[in-house]
């Protein structure tokens, strides 16, 4: 029985100095152990740039009732997408109105106090009006690179107000 | 070591997950932009207002026939207010609505029966010109913004066949 268990514990430690030797073998995984690896990703950048802050109608000098006022004499405006990675559309809205003066609704035209504000890329060859109920898109499926537009002014038929007014627009690019 | 495997799987799971939530928080710039740019624009204004609303020829006295009377005897000149107009006007008058049964003189006339004469000067009567119903009288050429006094004169009839 001695020798039984004697050969047993002689057995075990073979056993485990061979477990020993086979776990020496195996990877260092088993011991821990590490690897890596990149994810990369690049997002869907759009910048949108425009190359003038405003536009002084009529260069500043007071217009006419029931006129109209273009920008293509000498202040065509280009919008800048250099840099996008992708095609984008790129939109006109008034986003504050004139104090008095008010953008006509869609579809309407100048009225007492009321002018209509319309964009062009085709040297207005075809036209869009612009409003501030929503964004109109002047240019879709633009590549990166830049849009020439202009824009037409057209006054009210009469006026409450000799103040200047100031009428800002935004120009926005989203992804097509 | 497939455990390990699922544990990297778990790993790679998370990593993923973490990215697109990073991803999401990232401002909305990075997939649209915009920019702004004003248009000023100012019109061409004309404010003209009278500062007095009526002449009571006479101080509502009944005038006499073939007389005269003016504004300035009566303290009551006018003055024509363009003070908020952003160009020069030209400051006219005309008279609108004639008199039930007196009527105004035409352009060269005196007054007459039934007929009177009104007359505007700018300058206590060293020059004056003729108001008459057909059309505008120009009473002040390129005035700029700001006020011009003016007097009426008032011919009266020389013989009435009614009392106003």
């Amino acid at each position: 029985m001695e020798k039984i268990s004697r050969k047993i514990k002689v057995l075990m430690l073979v056993a485990i100095t061979i477990g020993t030797t086979i776990l020496a073998g195996i990877p260092s995984t088993l011991a821990g152990d590490s690897d890596t690896f990149d994810i990369t990703v690049t997002g869907q950048y759009i910048t949108l740039a425009v190359d003038k802050a405003s536009w002084s109608v009529n260069s500043g000098v007071l217009v006419a009732m029931s006129r109209s006022y273009y920008t293509n004499a000498t202040d065509t405006f280009t919008a800048d997408s250099t840099g996008s990675s992708v095609n984008v559309d790129v939109k006109l809205q008034i986003t504050t109105d004139g104090a008095t003066w008010h953008a006509a609704t869609s579809g309407n035209n100048p009225a007492a106090d009321t002018y209509k504000l319309n964009a062009s890329i085709d040297t207005w060859s075809t036209q869009v009006q612009i409003l501030t109920a929503s964004a109109t898109i002047i240019k879709t499926n633009l590549a990166a690179g830049q849009q020439t537009f202009d824009l037409k002014f057209m006054s009210p038929t009469s006026t409450t107000t000799g103040t200047q007014q100031t009428i800002t627009v935004t120009a926005s690019a989203i992804a097509s | 070591m497939e455990k390990i495997n699922k544990k990297i799987k778990v790993l790679m799971l998370v990593t993923v997950t973490v990215e697109a939530m990073v991803l999401a928080a990232i401002p909305s710039t990075l997939a649209s932009d915009h920019d702004t740019f004003n248009l000023t624009v100012k019109g061409y204004y004309i404010g003209l207002t009278v500062d007095r609303d009526s002449w009571n020829v006479n101080h509502g006295v009944p005038v006499e026939l073939s007389s005269t009377y003016y504004t300035n005897a009566e303290s009551k000149t006018f003055t024509a207010n363009t003070t908020t107009s952003s160009v020069n006007v030209n400051v006219k008058l005309q008279i609108t609505t004639d008199g039930a049964i007196w009527h105004e003189a035409t352009s060269g006339q005196n007054a007459g029966a039934d007929r009177y004469k009104l007359s505007e000067s700018l300058d206590l009567w060293l020059h004056q010109v003729q108001i008459v119903t057909t059309s505008a009288t120009t009473i002040k050429s390129d005035m700029t913004p700001g006020t011009q006094p003016f007097d009426l004169k008032m011919n009266t009839p020389n013989v009435v066949h009614h009392r106003i």
